[in-house]
């Protein structure tokens, strides 16, 4: 789900409200660690990365109904809060040009968002011992494996998928309809719950596969940008 | 993507919504925007959708815009299609909710230049994130170039060959890191170029003032009680 920008009018009100509220919070937050000049300094990096997420962001994979979001990587580069601001900036920006909607850009920027916290977290701490580019694989595949699962769940749960889907199986529908329901979904001859999981597997694989290659090249070339850490 | 076509659009274009001042016309887009959220029967999303085609024909904008909403469609459809059996009518709901939302902020962005829109903004956001919102928009453009030489030299040496479709992953991937490097320089030399100029922070922040006029509140009046209508007899 991380890979889907939720459009407007898919989350009830309370939820988008509370999502904007958290948002302006963590902002707030993260501007208040940017005030230095030593970070001032670092608006092009940010800017850059922005540019990137949105081109990036812009460019559906073929026939998958995914394409590069460009988070962790973000948060590499521009450290957590940094890159939570970047985020911000992207989502709005997107929102402006229909994708995702403006009312879903609390959310959309708390999910990604967290993509770029944890995957900072996981590059710079947990994987600290390994290559840089297979670090950041698995800060990838794993950032987005928890911000998915979490936002798959949130967003079932705010939508009443999960509760329609439960109701329905056990009391007023019948064998028949309840299957008919939770085929309802289809992908690539994939029905239900499979096709979902699927694209979102495709999403993870792909832009982890994408961060390592990127990585490996920077590696070679600027290799102090994805070493240095750019937070005050 | 068409940035590049919709901000010309923004700037070429010539009609009533292209010189309705940029305030005025952001308080109607979120009248609009919470009237289409707030609907709840087909009747009222079908009225808030048709008046939102109205604008766009009266305004002179291109067809092509509705490929913008395509994205926002497909992406709710699993939440329309998890609703169909139980509620058919929900579900198109859902999808005229995210088309309509769609197609109301693209016909604000093509009929409002993004630094104007960003000017506006900054009245209600920080100005780290205006600031980085505007040097985003200068880059996108001026990366524009180099993105479109950068694919034209892969396409020369055979990039986007399918037959060696790994290779070409890995070369594509070679190349976005880059483009990545590429944008960092040229974000650099923007800033650069600005701080000579004597730019601190806030590119937009002193921007000009509006003094609302009578016209505005009118129209705008006109519109909450339409939005109004159309919710309460709809």
């Amino acid at each position: 789900m991380s890979h889907i920008h939720l459009p407007d009018g898919v989350l009830p009100v309370s939820w988008w409200l509370l999502a904007y509220v958290a948002a302006f919070i963590w902002l707030y937050l993260a501007l208040r660690q940017a005030e230095s000049e030593k970070v001032r300094r670092k608006l092009p990096f940010l800017a850059a990365m922005s540019t990137l997420m949105l081109l990036t962001m812009s460019v559906p994979l073929g026939p998958l109904p995914v394409h590069l979001n460009l988070t962790v990587l973000t948060g590499i580069i521009v450290g957590p809060w940094l890159g939570f601001v970047a985020v911000f900036v992207v989502n709005i920006m997107l929102s402006l040009l229909g994708h995702g909607g403006l009312t879903a850009v609390g959310m959309n920027t708390l999910v990604t968002g967290l993509e770029v916290v944890l995957g900072w977290w996981l590059y710079h701490h947990l994987f600290k011992t390994w290559r840089l580019s297979w670090r950041s694989l698995g800060a990838t595949g794993m950032a987005l494996l928890l911000t998915s699962a979490l936002a798959l769940s949130l967003i079932s749960l705010s939508t009443g998928v999960i509760s329609l889907w439960h109701a329905h199986s056990h009391e007023e529908l019948g064998v028949e309809q309840a299957a008919a329901l939770g085929n309802s979904f289809q992908f690539l001859g994939l029905s239900g719950v499979m096709a979902l999981v699927f694209i979102l597997a495709c999403g993870l694989v792909t832009e982890a596969i994408a961060t390592w290659g990127i990585v490996s090249y920077l590696q070679k070339v600027r290799p102090e940008l994805l070493m240095e850490e750019l937070e005050p | 993507m068409r940035l590049a076509q919709l901000d010309s659009l923004a700037v070429k274009r010539h009609s009533f919504l292209h010189s309705w001042p940029t305030g005025p016309k952001l308080v109607a887009t979120m009248i609009l925007l919470a009237g289409i959220v707030a609907a709840s029967s087909l009747r009222q999303g079908a009225l808030l959708l048709g008046f939102l085609l109205l604008i766009l024909f009266s305004a002179r904008l291109p067809l092509w815009l509705f490929s913008f909403i395509l994205y926002p469609a497909f992406f709710s459809l699993p939440f329309a299609l998890a609703q169909l059996p139980t509620s058919p009518g929900q579900a198109i709901m859902i999808l005229c909710k995210a088309a309509s939302a769609a197609l109301l902020l693209i016909i604000l962005v093509a009929s409002t230049p993004f630094p104007q829109l960003f000017a506006t903004m900054a009245r209600v956001l920080p100005r780290l994130v205006i600031d980085v919102l505007f040097f985003s928009y200068r880059l996108f453009f001026i990366s524009l170039r180099a993105l479109e030489n950068l694919l034209s030299s892969l396409r020369q040496r055979g990039t986007f060959d399918r037959r060696n479709w790994g290779w070409s992953s890995w070369v594509t991937l070679q190349a976005l890191g880059h483009l990545m490097i590429n944008m960092i320089a040229t974000s650099q030399r923007l800033e650069q170029n600005y701080r000579l100029r004597g730019y601190q922070a806030g590119v937009y922040y002193g921007a000009m003032d509006y003094r609302w006029r009578v016209a505005d509140g009118l129209l705008l009046a006109l519109l909450l009680a339409g939005v109004g209508g159309v919710l309460w007899f709809g």
